[in-house]
């Protein structure tokens, strides 16, 4: 991969590409108008945070947080899309809680703690 | 939309196929995605700002989910004018058309001259 210069970093053109050919699967976009549309991202990304960032030094805080995004969006007249991105907080913490889950039980065998412990009593029960 | 047996709104999928994707995912079986686009990127573009000191993971990743929402807001608002057009091919001047009849894409204006 080629060095850029940090102005001049912009989502990469095949994750564009293919959001595109996702969204219209048999139109044709012209090569020059992905380039205008990649810019567009990097204005739209350096736009949101600045105001986000704004919102959050008004708050004192330290640390942009997804509320700050949120008002950022409305702010900027992006309101729609708020509904969709808070949605994605709601999954990723759903996805979290799955794998915990899910590794939980794989160690124990889907069985709840309690019962094994019990099991366990048993067995030494058993021995002694 | 004259001469097209199927509206551009049924050809846009949703993004309702998004999967996950946690960055401190070391399991590399399975990579699912909840965005498309690389965080680290975006994180990284967002602390150029010299003003920002910090943005939580969360908050990049509603960003990131942002971004792909304008790209598909944008897109299908050229398309709209791709289509007013009569031609199969999205060009520049679709953008500006977007661009011009879009309230919030005003801030765009000087973009697309570079």
């Amino acid at each position: 991969m080629a060095e850029r210069e940090d102005d001049e970093l912009s989502i990469p053109r095949a994750a564009l590409n293919k959001m595109i050919k996702e969204l219209l699967p048999n139109i044709r976009v012209a090569n020059d108008s992905r380039d205008l549309v990649l810019n567009c991202c990097t204005e739209f990304i350096h736009l949101v945070s600045s105001e986000a960032n704004e919102i959050c030094v008004k708050q004192q805080k330290k640390t942009i947080s997804p509320e700050h995004v949120l008002i950022a969006l409305e702010n900027l007249g992006f309101g729609s899309y708020k509904a969709e991105a808070q949605a994605v907080l709601q999954q990723t913490k759903a996805f979290a809680l799955k794998k915990r889950k899910a590794s939980t039980k794989l160690e124990n065998l889907g069985i709840p703690e309690e019962e094994l412990f019990r099991q366990q009593q048993e067995l030494f029960a058993k021995v002694g | 939309m004259a001469g097209m047996e199927n509206s551009s709104e049924e050809q846009i999928s949703s993004v309702d196929d998004v999967v996950v994707d946690d960055n401190t995912n070391t399991e590399s079986e399975k990579t699912e995605r909840i965005v498309k686009l690389p965080l680290s990127r975006i994180k990284h573009m967002v602390k150029l700002d010299p003003d920002v000191t910090l943005a939580s993971q969360d908050a990049v990743l509603m960003i990131a989910k942002a971004t792909e929402l304008f790209i598909q807001d944008l897109t299908k608002e050229a398309y709209t004018s791709t289509v007013h057009s009569k031609r199969k091919t999205v060009q520049r001047k679709d953008l500006d058309v977007a661009v011009d009849n879009v309230d919030y894409f005003a801030f765009l204006d000087g973009t697309l001259d570079t």
